[in-house]
């Protein structure tokens, strides 16, 4: 299992990390959107996006529109991560390919309780 | 303190601090979402993340900041001072609260202040109650049907909401309770002391519906562009100017080894090499800092509709060549004069629809903007199909401004007509619009496209419409220039700025150079000329006043003048370097850079020199009208064998002597090695039969434009340059390219035409189309 972790926060980037390093899982980070994408383009496959929804220069619902118009991404599960303020966009993200989503905060078992509805294989 | 959370210190005042910079500019500059939702995301990204670290007054806190701010970036909000001194203080205590969790590791207790705080924020929400209402139901009511649609998962339990198969959404009631569909904020913020929410619901019920609406549209175009990023890297514009700046380098240090082999064979065919991989080295290079006219184009739709709008008329807009690329400073750079363009073309060009349709025209007017290469120039025209010039109209307003006398406006040609449109202080416009504007006028669109070497062409028929020309260089940074001595130093003026060149031997300067009180004057075809003398102009040791000189008419802004100099070098294509600041100011350099021989020029300004040297501007119509020239026309009078021939002067190209070894042969025909082209060469003096194999001997080449190629002439002697009028048309008189009176002889004028192209020398032992009519007394 692959991980690649979009966010903005430094914070985050590196919470997720500890949490996919402690379970031997790789993991890549990017800053924005548009990042996130060229990772996806350049350093995948990916087993797992996890972006986050408000960032600078492309925001996470565009990046998962952009990831989810390229069929060389289909494998790639896209998990949302989202603040409960933006819990009404979690449905446009589900409609628009989105596989699951994650309101902060979270902790190491509902991440990966989400990771496994999202239907990634287990690390 | 572990390092998750130094790392959230760390972080979070980094986007305090960014939060300040954008409240300080928001204060000047309120309606700007990017700096809103630059704010925004520093505060969200702070409650985002307290939750993680369990840092409860931080997040209630910045969930009042971040309320407020979504309320703000969503445009349902105004930014106020009020509101800028609120999340001010919301910065300040975010700020404290970090800092004790720094010292001491927790977030220290000051539920009071906070309480206060975050109720000084939720009123503040509530600002304008007045217009936060009236704008959000409308906004509810347009989201209302793409809401409807969608059922709405319950609130408050996200943790739970699963994918859920997408037939099932038609099944679902739509969610109607306004109540319940209410944003967090409406609830979650509410104060700890639950003061009853006097907050109107309808404007509850919008912010959160008309969020996805308003976020989608945008989101959509943006989405479709990273399919481009794939074969394409985003390069500093620095790192081009550095690269461009080598490759001048390049250029220079391949000039001065060809000059520095040009006698040895082997070294030679190194250096031809060396030519060759510069020259496409400087393209690739050059082709880097190119940019598509789209980039310029795409703000022109917009520019149109308005115009249209606040002129009542009706106007479409066709944009045909937009993959045509330009460098990125030449695209700035023609900006304006463009924008201008097509304000004019729709201010005063096309009529008022009703005008139009009177005339069996649509309603809808055209204006066409175009761009194309064309050799090493890319074209732009502005093309509308409106009311066109009237010529008499522009005669009259010319004489009215005084521009041209009377009598010279009579005798204008229509051509020559429409050029004073170009002059300064000229305006045709019945009345003058807020939509052109007062003062500038197309003498500006000229002077802003002659600054960077271009060129503009007018043509319109009255009621047809108008077509502005605009000729734009493909690159500014290395340019053709005349090397000039003076005093013993190299100048170099630019090949753009110069029309023609006159010598003067020694004894012919004081009869020929005319004094009028202290101003110099040099009579050019019985027009006089101002001269302005370099060495006295940059306060050089003064040269004789009988030495032979050599004078460079220049035509620079609608300045024409002479520039005095003690002798011309050869033309080069000089790479332009910036200047030191020092020799800037002094105003008449361009820039400065290094020639073939390796030493040093300075470029000169021809238009700052003739306005320091107080030359006036030449109206265009002085050009013509002193000679009475209406239907006439200049040539270049050359002696080739024993006759003499006219060569139309604006097909010359350049007059070159040129040694033999730089022509060469392709079957039985020479051709002419000029500029890396291979040209095919008349040999018309038969210069070359004759020829010993002397590779050192000098034959005078004429190089002439026809149509899209290039031709080279041998010429035996170059006799001048004179007006006359083509008396006979192309084929009438035997001759080529007609014949017409020079210096009171007939004189046949050389057909470019026949002067077979090289794909067809190796089999055509053409005959050259010379004129061998005779002149006759």
């Amino acid at each position: 299992m692959r991980a690649l972790v979009v966010d903005d926060s430094r914070f985050i980037r590196n919470y997720l990390h500890s949490l996919f390093a402690e379970h031997g899982v790789e993991c890549l980070e990017a800053a924005d959107g548009e990042q996130g994408l060229n990772c996806l383009r350049h350093l995948g496959p990916f087993s797992v996006a996890l972006v986050d929804w408000n960032m600078p220069v492309m925001s996470g619902f565009e990046m998962l529109e952009a990831a989810r118009a390229d069929p060389a991404f289909d494998a790639t599960k896209i998990v949302m991560v989202t603040t409960e303020a933006e819990n009404d966009h979690i449905e446009a993200a589900l409609d628009a390919g989105a596989d699951e989503y994650l309101v902060k905060p979270f902790d190491e078992a509902g991440l990966f309780d989400k990771l496994r509805m999202a239907g990634v294989d287990e690390p | 303190m572990d390092d998750l959370t130094r790392e959230f210190i760390l972080e979070s005042r980094e986007g305090l601090d960014r939060m300040e910079r954008c409240l300080t500019d928001l204060e000047t500059r309120p309606g700007d979402t990017e700096l809103l939702a630059e704010i925004f995301r520093s505060v969200h990204t702070i409650k985002g993340t307290t939750g993680f670290l369990g840092f409860s007054r931080l997040e209630a806190l910045s969930h009042a900041g971040e309320n407020l701010l979504g309320l703000l970036r969503d445009g349902k909000l105004a930014a106020n001072p009020d509101i800028i001194s609120g999340l001010l203080a919301l910065m300040d205590v975010l700020r404290g609260v970090l800092q004790s969790i720094e010292t001491t590791g927790a977030e220290g207790e000051s539920q009071q202040a906070d309480s206060a705080l975050i109720a000084r924020l939720e009123e503040l929400q509530r600002g304008d109650a007045s217009l936060a209402v009236a704008e959000p139901v409308l906004a509810a009511v347009e989201a209302a049907p793409s809401h409807a649609a969608r059922p709405r998962k319950p609130r408050g339990t996200g943790k739970h909401i699963s994918r859920r198969p997408r037939g099932d959404h038609q099944g679902t009631p739509p969610p109607n309770d306004p109540g319940e569909a209410g944003p967090p904020i409406a609830v979650e913020a509410a104060p700890r002391e639950a003061e009853p929410q006097p907050r109107p619901a309808p404007a509850a019920v919008s912010s959160t519906s008309a969020r996805p609406a308003t976020q989608a549209q945008p989101e959509a175009p943006a989405a479709a562009t990273p399919g481009a990023a794939d074969s394409t890297l985003r390069v500093d514009v620095e790192l081009l100017n550095r690269m461009m700046n080598l490759v001048g380098e390049l250029v220079l240090t391949r000039n001065q080894i060809l000059q520095a082999t040009s006698t040895d064979a082997n070294f030679a065919l190194l250096g031809r090499r060396l030519d060759m991989v510069t020259a496409d080295l400087r393209e690739s290079v050059m082709k880097a800092r190119m940019q598509p006219v789209s980039h310029l184009f795409s703000r022109f739709p917009r520019l149109v509709r308005d115009l249209a709008l606040a002129l009542d008329k009706r106007v479409h807009l066709e944009m045909e060549g937009q993959e045509t690329e330009l460098d990125k400073s030449l695209l700035e750079a023609i900006r304006d004069p463009l924008t201008h363009s097509i304000r004019n073309a729709i201010d005063h060009g096309i009529e008022c629809p009703d005008v139009r349709v009177a005339q069996g025209k649509p309603a809808e007017g055209l204006v066409r903007l175009r761009a194309c290469h064309e050799g090493s120039h890319v074209i732009v025209e502005v093309h509308d199909d409106g009311a066109g010039m009237s010529i008499e109209r522009i005669r009259q307003k010319a004489v009215e401004r005084q521009l041209v006398s009377p009598q010279r406006a009579e005798q204008m040609n229509e051509r020559e007509i429409l050029q004073l449109i170009f002059l300064p202080g000229f305006s045709t416009a019945a009345a003058v619009t807020n939509v052109s504007g007062r003062g500038v006028g197309m003498d500006v669109v000229r002077t802003n496209v002659e600054k960077i070497g271009g060129k503009v062409e007018v043509d319109s028929h009255a009621g047809k419409g108008t077509i502005l020309r605009l000729r734009i260089p493909l690159t500014l940074a290395i340019i053709p220039a005349l090397i000039v001595h003076s005093r013993g130093q190299n100048f170099a003026v630019p090949q753009a700025s110069l029309t023609e060149l006159v010598h003067m031997s020694a004894g012919e300067t004081d009869n020929r150079i005319e004094w009028l009180e202290n101003a110099a004057l040099y009579r050019l075809r019985g027009r006089l000329l101002p001269l302005v003398f370099l060495d006295r102009l940059l306060q050089q040791p003064p040269r004789e006043r009988t030495a032979p000189c050599d004078i460079a008419i220049l035509n620079a802004d609608g300045r024409r003048f002479g520039l005095v100099v003690d002798g011309l070098a050869d033309p080069e294509e000089i790479v332009v370097k910036p200047l030191a600041a020092v020799l800037r100011e002094i105003g008449y350099y361009a820039g400065a850079t290094i020639l073939g021989n390796g030493e040093m020029a300075l470029i000169l300004n021809p238009g700052s020199i003739a306005q320091n040297a107080n030359v006036t501007l030449t109206s265009e119509a002085d050009d013509g009208l002193d000679e009475n020239r209406a239907g006439r026309q200049d040539f270049l009078l050359v002696e080739t064998g024993n006759r003499r021939a006219a060569l139309p002067l604006e097909t010359v190209v350049r007059i070159e002597r040129i040694p033999r070894s730089r022509i060469e042969r392709a079957g039985s025909r020479p051709v002419l090695r000029f500029e890396g082209q291979l040209l095919p060469l008349d040999d018309a003096a038969s210069e070359l039969i004759d020829a010993s194999d002397d590779p050192e001997a000098q034959t005078t080449v004429v190089v002439c434009r026809d149509g899209d190629r290039q031709v080279g002439m041998t010429v035996s002697q170059v006799l001048d340059v004179t007006g006359g009028k083509q008396l006979e048309q192309a084929g009438t008189g035997g001759v080529a390219g007609g014949i017409t009176l020079l210096h009171e002889r007939v004189t046949g004028i050389v057909g470019l035409s026949g002067i077979p192209s090289l794909e067809c020398v190796a089999e055509t032992p053409a005959v050259p189309d010379f004129p061998s009519a005779e002149e006759t007394q």
